[in-house]
């Protein structure tokens, strides 16, 4: 006996086309949310590696023979970066603190002494502007003060490579604000770029990816620090 | 059974349960016609469309996640050979020897890159501020420029045929790769495609 089926005919004839019509959309909102999610970890890559290379080059321009080379270097970079994002450039020549934080003179060179900004060239917005970034305070210090004693600003390269550091002592490679030769100097390279709000952002979901990065706790939004230590003494610098 | 000929098949794993296929054998002729729930070949049809949808769409996903690759792994030697330009201290190395041993010691690199199998990647090198010319018959194209006099402003048109700049100069590669769809449908539509990236180093020597 034929029993009865809960389902019309006409309704059982249409399920190809109905599933081709509800599943497409969906897959192809997912291939777009992968792309995006791919150039997105991309951009990411491409920061930190870009950075490195930024801080590398002003490091290695001690023969530079004024401000200028350096005011250059920083505004093909932020064009660079700003192809793809908005945000904002800063970048710290970094060198030994006259004094430690409690006032003592750092007259010994195997003394502790904190890391300081001898020179600043803060706040190079990228062509198309700072993004979310101009909401985001510079977490370098103002020309002149010296860092925090426990701020990441330095890499501790190893046991006791320059007298008393920070008790207790580090593991290798974590940053810190550690000792600095009176001849030794760095370049710290900050920089926060606005993912997605660039004029190429060569995103398919548009602002919609930032939707789903905010639901994701992800932030389009990065920060990234990088510091290179200069090839040249601090006196052959001619520009520092 | 009396009529042996005669078999109810239940299927249970693709049907609902109130959905039964009563199967006939053709040896039962003069019998009423069986009974179909089913319309005559839908089952067919939604395959085949749901097959071609997937196959289509699966493709699509293949030729984004190959493109992936191509960007990252281009990317990363670009980035690795302006690097190793910068940190060469051997004067006899020369710039572009330099540059294809980058290529050439990267393993996805070697994959992607080199069409023609001679286990090399093709570089065609050019010198100056614009972007390597490519076609789907090259393999890779790096232009190489740099800048002696960053005071002056950036404007990256110091180029020599052969040289990659001299002591102290920045260094800008620009390299870039044709890449065709395999997928016929994808094909069709993006055709022919240039992936590109820029990297920077400075000299430490001159070239």
């Amino acid at each position: 006996m034929r029993r009865a089926s809960i389902l019309s005919a006409h309704a059982r004839r249409g399920s190809a086309a109905v599933e081709f019509v509800v599943l497409v959309p969906f897959i192809l909102v997912l291939s777009a949310a992968i792309w995006d999610l791919r150039v997105f970890t991309a951009y990411r890559t491409d920061v930190a590696r870009e950075n490195y290379v930024i801080a590398e080059l002003i490091a290695n321009g001690g023969t530079w023979t004024s401000d200028a080379s350096v005011e250059n270097v920083i505004e093909a970079a932020a064009e660079r970066l700003g192809a793809t994002s908005h945000g904002v450039l800063h970048v710290a020549l970094v060198t030994r603190a006259a004094a430690r934080h409690d006032g003592t003179a750092c007259v010994d060179d195997s003394d502790w002494c904190a890391p300081m900004v001898t020179r600043a060239f803060y706040d190079y917005a990228f062509p198309g502007g700072a993004g979310d970034c101009r909401n985001i305070a510079r977490i370098l210090p103002d020309e002149g003060d010296r860092f925090d004693v426990n701020a990441t600003v330095l890499p501790f390269e190893g046991a006791d490579p320059d007298g008393a550091g920070p008790d207790p002592a580090p593991s290798v490679d974590q940053w810190v604000s550690r000792n600095i030769q009176p001849e030794e100097w760095w370049i710290v390279v900050d920089s926060c770029s606005h993912f997605g709000e660039g004029p190429r952002s060569r995103l398919i979901g548009g602002r919609f990816m930032n939707m789903a990065l905010a639901t994701l706790d992800v932030s389009p939004v990065m920060q990234r620090r990088s510091a290179w230590v200069a090839i040249d003494d601090l006196s052959e610098c001619v520009w520092c | 059974m009396a009529r042996t000929e005669t078999a109810v098949v239940y299927l249970k794993t693709c049907l609902p349960t109130d959905r039964v296929v009563i199967a006939h054998s053709p040896m039962r002729t003069g019998q009423p016609k069986p009974i179909r729930n089913r319309p005559t070949g839908a089952m067919a049809v939604e395959f085949c469309l749901v097959f071609l949808a997937s196959l289509s769409l699966f493709g699509l996903a293949g030729e984004l996640f190959r493109v992936s690759m191509v960007d990252q792994t281009l990317a990363r030697v670009t980035h690795q050979s302006a690097r190793a330009i910068a940190g060469l201290a051997d004067g006899d190395v020369g710039c572009e020897e330099t540059i294809q041993e980058a290529f050439d010691q990267n393993v996805g690199a070697r994959w992607l890159f080199d069409r023609n199998g001679n286990d090399t990647v093709d570089i065609a090198f050019s010198y100056g501020d614009a972007w390597p010319a490519v076609t789907l018959g090259d393999e890779i194209g790096i232009a190489i420029s740099w800048d002696d006099d960053p005071e002056a402003g950036i404007d990256w048109t110091d180029a020599t045929t052969g040289s990659c700049g001299g002591d102290g100069s920045w260094l800008r590669l620009r390299s870039r790769f044709a890449i065709q769809p395999w997928f016929g449908p994808v094909r069709a539509f993006w055709g022919e495609m240039h992936r590109q990236h820029e990297s920077w180093g400075r000299n430490t020597r001159t070239f």
